[in-house]
């Protein structure tokens, strides 16, 4: 999998994901964002549009990434995910417990509005 | 390989001025020299008291730098041996490099400078091999270890799966293939006082990690789900203590809990996040969906239950997603809806698993990345 950093305005990171989450780019994914947040950076868009597949290990990681980032009294955002991964998001009601949102500009208000 | 801590080279030349040049040379470099003034003499020292390294002329009486070669490593020995040549003899030299020497100098007035580069070049490179072979070998035996151990595991795993499951008037057939050797799925299943309970999990990953959470969950919910019979206080205690075990690693569990009454002829349903599970009565086949959470994210998590009537005849199958997500060569999943139709059928517990592993197994040409378990039980 491939894992792109790019910078939105108010300090957001965006993380463009391209391929499967999985297992080994799920352990990738965790210790990019830890990177970050050692940086100070805690304002996080995940961005999954390109993500094909997720598996329990990808979920997993989004689920640690969340409580991660919100130990470090910051925000993070998953942005639109196929429906594949939305059913995974779904079935285990991970939906309900990350901020799932459908285009970069919502999360990008979600992550200012919440760290004002 | 000398017994000494210093490198030993022997020096092989029918020149006694150019035998002692290059063993002074070497000498000041701090190395232990022999001498011969042949092929034939180089080689019965050699084997009364093996040298590192031969540094050997090519033009020599009777056996020469090439049959010197050829003797040594017709013997298997690896000693590297670094040939001297004159301009004409390029052609030989080469031919030597192809019958296993290391190096080839040519002896001119650097000799004294490339003899000693030479020689450290190809030690380095062979001390370089030496190592690569051992950490090589060190690595396979780590591996053949781990391989032990897994197996072992494997074993210690398999205990802990339920065996001859029975329960009068019901047939059941259960299926259990991790990924590799051990896996993060697991299932279970006992009586008490006329109820059947039933459980089907799946720790995310499938890696050592996910086993040991299995271990950890299996004996968590058989404890709590013996002591009480109100599936969702059963779950949620076990929600409780897994997120204490979990903590932040991100890990989860999903995982379905049934408990067939059999005086009320029904069947209570809880799924925590996990994959439809597919229930057969009166002539039609459902699938029912999660109904809350995965476990062990937080333990304030709650769950709805649902409950079916399951009279004689009914049947429930349940799974983890390693069947479904089994994917063909075109990356397209074998899915739910291949799985509906096979268990539309109505074949009985044990042909039905037989069924569906067959038709995945075809499907995916055996290639399962995933751990794989069904679970089927039917009532008479």
């Amino acid at each position: 999998m491939e894992i792109n950093l790019g910078s939105m305005d108010g300090d957001v990171v965006v993380v463009d994901l391209n391929g499967d989450l999985v297992a080994g780019s799920a352990e990738e994914l965790k210790r990019q964002v830890a990177k970050l947040l050692q940086k100070n950076f805690n304002r996080i868009m995940i961005e999954m549009a390109n993500v094909g597949f997720m598996d329990s290990s990808g979920l997993g990681a989004c689920m640690a990434l969340h409580k991660l980032v919100v130990e470090h009294k910051g925000r993070i955002v998953f942005v639109k995910p196929n429906e594949t991964v939305a059913k995974v998001f779904r079935v285990t009601r991970a939906d309900k417990k990350l901020a799932l949102v459908m285009s970069k500009n919502d999360g990008h208000q979600l992550l200012i509005e919440k760290t004002k | 390989m000398a017994t000494s801590e210093i490198t030993t080279i022997l020096v092989v030349d029918d020149d006694a001025l150019i035998r002692d040049i290059i063993g002074m040379v070497l000498e000041d470099q701090g190395y232990a020299i022999q001498k011969a003034k042949d092929g034939g003499e180089a080689i019965r020292k050699h084997q009364a008291e093996p040298v590192d390294l031969i540094v050997s002329d090519m033009n020599m009486p009777e056996v020469d730098g090439l049959e010197l070669i050829k003797r040594i490593r017709a013997t298997g020995d690896t000693v590297p041996v670094i040939i001297l040549t004159g301009n004409s003899e390029i052609a030989t030299a080469i031919e030597a490099l192809h019958s296993g020497a290391s190096d080839y100098l040519l002896k001119d007035e650097n000799i004294q400078d490339t003899v000693t580069f030479s020689v450290e070049k190809v030690l380095e490179k062979q001390r370089l091999q030496a190592q690569n072979k051992q950490l090589m070998t060190d690595l396979a035996r780590k591996n053949e270890l781990l391989e032990k151990d897994k197996v072992l595991a494997q074993k210690v795993q398999k205990n802990i799966l339920p065996r001859d499951l029975v329960f009068p008037s019901f047939e059941v057939s259960t299926f259990y293939q991790p990924s590799d050797k051990i896996g993060g799925d697991f299932f279970d299943a006992w009586e008490a006082e006329g109820k059947i309970n039933l459980v089907i999990a799946d720790v995310s990953g499938h890696s050592t990690s996910s086993a040991l959470i299995m271990a950890v969950c299996k004996g968590i919910i058989r404890s709590v789900g013996q002591i009480e019979t109100d599936i969702k206080k059963i779950v949620t205690a076990a929600n409780r203590m897994l997120c204490e075990v979990l903590t932040d690693s991100g890990m989860f569990i999903s995982l379905v809990y049934g408990i067939i009454d059999r005086e009320k002829e029904e069947l209570q349903l809880l799924s925590a996040g996990h994959n439809p599970v597919f229930l057969s009565n009166g002539g039609t086949t459902r699938a029912i969906e999660s109904m809350g959470p995965v476990i062990g994210w937080d333990p304030d998590d709650d769950w709805d239950l649902e409950t079916f009537p399951f009279p004689g005849g009914s049947g429930l199958f349940m799974y983890t997603d390693g069947i479904t997500e089994a994917k063909d060569r075109h990356d397209e999943e074998f899915g739910e809806e291949r799985l509906e139709t096979i268990i539309q059928e109505g074949q009985p517990p044990e042909q039905l698993i037989e069924t569906i592993f067959a038709a995945a197994r075809e499907f995916c040409h055996g290639d399962f990345p995933d751990d794989l378990t069904m679970f089927a039980i039917r009532k008479n």
